[in-house]
């Protein structure tokens, strides 16, 4: 079913839209909820979790783009319950490699106030770097950061070197701290 | 700012850009990745053409081993049980790298074809290389073993002859200059240790058919398998493809790309892991919509014909190498329309 007519569906309060939203969507916000939650139970709640979320949020919501919009319920739903379920620091798991290579951004004042941390100046700022990049780059670096895909996973889906998406990476993230720093973010 | 801060943060990632890497499809990686693209830095450029040589130096090598191989093979099969009978060769590259701060020295040896069987012990302990020295011992064996029953199964050998006249060297070497080109050109472009494998091992040897896989096996961080089947048929000693199979007024691709397509559906029914190019979110231009008309395959050892992919080609790599088994009764129909058109 097309987009348009789901939130259609969405707009009219039909049950059915959760329904079709999850056979067009589902295995799309699986493998995002499921790479940074790892564990079946807590996937398959965060996905209805997700459902309940999309069908909380439109109306008002009428996404432009629905894949994006669940795409981002759901992997901030699977962050907060990852928080939630890791108050106690866990290595090993997928999400914790991503924070540690995220761990450059880190400021070490982080309990200071006035250093809290505007999220929505943030995202302009990660959006306006990343239109100065190429495309491959972008690609490269939304896998892995935004839908949290592990490196060799990355390397599989377009042909390449798992060397080549680690530096790709590498070089990215200090280039944008740079701006970061520029922007006075950190 | 705290590390879960910049994590968050991501989620206000523009939707264009959320979309735009939306699951990748071959097509759109090999759009992204033209090979015209590829540039070669000036310092390597020696370096590269040495490479280049090596390369082809190792895709002849590879072809010659082939063709002795048809005749051997054809001796280690005359059990007529589908088996294991690779040889292979690799094309070894080794580079240092700078990358960033880091160093990375590439293991390896020197690229000269002289040393090529070394580049390949070098890799052999990884993955499917060790075979190439127990098999190759097995060779050895076999074939000191099964040369007085090689009088007891003439067929065999002129079979082989047959593949030989059919072609099917030409279009093994073919197949071998297309993916060591490829190759040769990637190799511009890969940091560290690069090599290019070819293995082969007979798939059948029945009555009515004589397989022949080859295995193109490009590994670097990460290995990437190209399979192709050269296929004989037994009465007339014909190299097969799909459309001399079925003969080029039948429409055996429709029928048979429902049954894939059938199989793919079935399969992520069952297992909740198993993706393909189908109902992709970024629309139906990505999806898998029907087998090529050359297409490869090969027939199983109990006639079955068996449609193979390559990673990639209809589903996402993780998914390795396809095959589906095509129904008998479908095939046969498909036969059948073909010999009555």
């Amino acid at each position: 079913m097309e987009d348009s007519k789901i939130i259609e569906l969405f707009w009219n309060r039909d049950e059915t839209a959760i329904e079709q939203t999850a056979a067009v969507y589902g295995r799309y916000c699986r493998r995002i909820a499921r790479n940074i939650l790892g564990i079946e139970e807590d996937v398959e709640e965060c996905l209805n979790d997700t459902w309940l979320g999309a069908w909380n949020s439109i109306p008002p919501a009428r996404p432009d783009c629905l894949s994006a919009y669940l795409g981002r319920i759901t992997r901030n739903l699977a962050i907060s319950r990852y928080r939630a379920g890791h108050a106690l620091k866990r290595t090993g798991d997928r999400l914790s490699e991503s924070l540690d290579e995220l761990g450059d951004f880190a400021s070490p004042s982080v309990d200071n106030v006035e250093e809290a941390v505007d999220h929505r100046t943030l995202e302009a700022a990660i959006n306006k770097y990343l239109d100065t990049v190429s495309q491959k780059q972008r690609r490269l670096f939304v896998r892995r950061y935004f839908y949290m895909d592990s490196v060799s996973d990355i390397a599989k889906m377009y042909g390449l070197g798992q060397s080549d998406v680690k530096v790709t990476l590498l070089r990215m993230r200090r280039s944008l701290k740079k701006v970061l720093e520029e922007e006075g973010l950190m | 700012m705290d590390k879960y801060d910049i994590l968050e943060a991501m989620s206000g990632i523009r939707d264009e850009y959320i979309e735009d890497a939306a699951v990748p499809s071959p097509e759109r990686s090999q759009a992204e990745y033209p090979e015209k693209e590829r540039k070669v830095p000036a310092g390597r450029t020696r370096v590269l053409r040495l490479r280049r040589w090596a390369a082809l130096a190792a895709a002849v090598l590879c072809v010659a081993l082939i063709s002795v191989t048809f005749r051997s093979s054809q001796f280690i099969r005359s059990a007529k049980d589908p088996g294991m009978t690779e040889s292979g060769v690799s094309a070894m590259s080794d580079e240092q790298v700078t990358v960033e701060e880091e160093t990375a020295l590439a293991g390896g040896k020197n690229s000269a074809p002289s040393v090529m069987a070394e580049g390949s012990a070098a890799s052999a302990d990884q993955d499917a290389g060790q075979n190439f020295y127990e098999d190759k011992a097995g060779d050895s064996a076999a074939l000191s073993e099964a040369a007085p029953a090689a009088g007891q199964d003439t067929a065999d050998l002129s079979a082989v002859t047959a593949m030989r006249d059919a072609g099917v060297t030409g279009s093994v070497e073919k197949k071998v200059e297309e993916v060591s080109k490829i190759f040769e050109n990637a190799l511009a472009e890969e940091t560290g240790y690069s090599s290019l494998r070819f293995t082969h091992e007979v798939t059948t040897n029945s009555d009515d058919w004589v397989s022949l896989r080859m295995h193109a096996f490009t590994c670097a961080a990460d290995g990437f398998e190209q399979v192709t089947h050269f296929n004989i048929r037994r009465d007339d000693s014909e190299y097969v493809t799909l459309e001399t199979l079925f003969g080029e007024d039948t429409d055996y691709i429709t029928p048979l790309s429902e049954e894939v397509i059938r199989q793919m559906r079935e399969r992520m029914r069952q297992d909740g892991d198993a993706a393909f190019w189908l109902d992709s979110p970024e629309g139906p231009e990505y999806d898998f919509t029907q087998i090529s008309p050359a297409q490869d395959f090969y027939f199983d050892g109990d006639g079955n014909l068996v449609l193979c992919f390559d990673e990639g080609e209809a589903a996402p790599t993780y998914m390795g190498t396809l095959e589906f088994t095509i129904p008998h009764s479908l095939t046969e129909q498909l036969l059948n329309n073909s010999f009555t058109e």
